[in-house]
């Protein structure tokens, strides 16, 4: 087997100048997925009537649905149900106008937010009801207990999974290929289209990525033990 | 100062509470004993709606409420007039004993935070725990706990503090502690409801002490009333049960 070690530091070259299209197709979508998905957690963990149902829908829709299938879906809606608007009301715009990346971040903000809502739900039943039951005695809105008690308590537990939202996020995001927004595996590809030096380029690819994670895995191990200093330590 | 009249509560088709009456002074100190399953934990959640009672009425201070029909403002208006010590502390993990205390008065009640300092300080030196204002829950022993536990609910400076078994998950050594403090507040003139299974520890520092089993009062009075005196089969039999030695001396 002939590898190009040459090629490859070339291709990792090219995908280092997208590496921050990748971490925007990452962090945007984590971003929003933590603002809409603690709230459905909440909606849901409070069992609030019928909203909770249908969230509880709209996450079940969303978590079966591979991310791929979810971007397509996104990608073709979004594209013909925008032609039909702007035809309706005689706009200049098209679909073609729009920059693919929104899209992108459209279907992976809806992806994220089913994952994280069942992280932020499962990290609030973590905690005791005892808690509640202080915190209502001492005289605290519900309000106020989910806001200075409980999810002070449920973020240090949610921490871990997070972060592996985050990365399955990071890697998720090569799928954007498929609607040819380039991210950085898709840059480390382009060269290879030409000489067929493939092996090259996706092992460059995954190069980024993994000290990528490792980047991140370590950002969440510091949050990890920041947050949760008033945790006994565990001696092994 | 509160009076309780005929409260019902059923978890499901088990009735808990089948209408009792109960009335407390200012500065009384009231002991519930009873066998478990007698309704006496569930008598103390209903007075600060932790749980939600069937039917019957409460007159706490100027408050008045309709325990079914209770509204949310009511339901908050009760509860930052009560506290309450619970059987495993519940201290708030996230914050440090002095923050436990604070707690209810910088955020349910707006005292100022030097203020509310000053109060939490004071409160957890008289539970003796005036080097551990800084320590997480989580360091410290299920006495040091309970006595944070009591030490927020003192500085709230409510009308009543319920204390639910504040003993019961305490191992034997650690007991004395807490009992000590609960005993020094009680001659503060703090109006305590205490539901306990420490029985020498009710007859040294009840005003009044009910004997509960079946959901009902089954008979009440001074210590002595009840456990020299005794006059329903049901008490004597309770009390034969769990302070043997008593028999023996009279």
């Amino acid at each position: 087997m002939n590898f190009d070690v040459y090629f490859m530091l070339s291709a990792l070259q090219e995908s280092l100048k997208y590496t921050w299209v990748t971490l925007l197709l990452a962090i945007v979508p984590f971003f929003f997925g933590i603002l809409f998905g603690t709230v459905i957690a909440i909606i849901r963990f409070y069992r609030v009537k019928v909203l909770g149902e249908l969230l509880q829908l709209f996450v079940v829709i969303i978590k079966g649905t591979p991310g791929m299938v979810m971007l397509l879906i996104v990608y073709f809606a979004l594209i013909q149900g925008f032609d039909t608007i702007s035809q309706t009301f005689h706009l200049a715009v098209k679909s073609k106008d729009i920059n693919l990346i929104y899209i992108a971040f459209a279907a992976l903000t809806l992806t994220a937010t089913a994952a994280i809502s069942e992280t932020m739900r499962g990290a609030l039943t973590a905690v005791a009801t005892g808690q509640y039951e202080a915190s209502y005695s001492v005289g605290l809105t519900k309000r106020q207990t989910l806001r200075r008690i409980i999810l002070p308590q449920a973020l240090p537990v949610a921490i871990p999974v997070l972060c592996s939202n985050l990365i399955g996020l990071i890697k998720g995001s090569s799928l954007v290929f498929m609607i040819s927004v380039t991210d950085l595996m898709n840059a480390a590809l382009i060269p290879a289209n030409t000489n067929y030096k493939y092996l090259e380029a996706y092992i460059a690819a995954a190069l980024v990525y993994w000290v990528l994670n490792v980047v991140v895995e370590n950002i969440f191990f510091w949050l990890e033990q920041h947050l949760s200093t008033y945790k006994r330590e565990v001696l092994v | 100062m509160i009076k309780i009249t005929d409260i019902h509560k059923a978890f499901g088709k088990n009735e808990v509470l089948k209408g009792i009456d109960v009335e407390v002074a200012k500065g009384e100190v009231i002991v519930i004993i009873g066998p478990s399953g007698s309704g006496k934990t569930t008598l103390l959640r209903c007075i600060n709606f932790l749980e939600k009672a069937d039917s019957g009425k409460m007159t706490l201070g100027s408050t008045q409420v309709a325990f079914k029909h209770a509204t949310s403002k009511e339901i908050l208006a009760i509860r930052r007039q009560t506290a309450m010590v619970f059987q495993s502390y519940n201290l708030f993990n996230n914050k440090t004993a002095l923050e436990n205390v604070m707690e209810g008065l910088v955020t349910a009640r707006k005292v100022p935070l030097r203020q509310a300092a000053e109060i939490g300080k004071n409160m957890l030196d008289k539970v003796g725990l005036a080097d551990k204002h800084n320590a997480y829950p989580s360091r410290l022993s299920g006495g040091q706990q309970q006595r944070v536990g009591i030490a927020r609910a003192l500085a709230l400076n409510p009308e009543v503090i319920l204390f639910d078994e504040p003993t019961s998950a305490l191992d034997p050594t650690l007991v004395s502690e807490v009992l000590a403090v609960m005993k020094k507040i009680a001659q503060e003139g703090i109006t305590m409801i205490v539901v306990t299974h420490e029985m020498s520890f009710a007859y040294d520092i009840a005003n009044r002490i009910l004997f509960m089993d079946g959901g009902v009062i089954v008979e009440q009075g001074t210590p002595k009333d009840l456990f020299v005196n005794a006059k329903e089969e049901r008490t004597k039999q309770f009390l034969k049960r769990i302070v043997p030695e008593w028999s023996y001396n009279i």
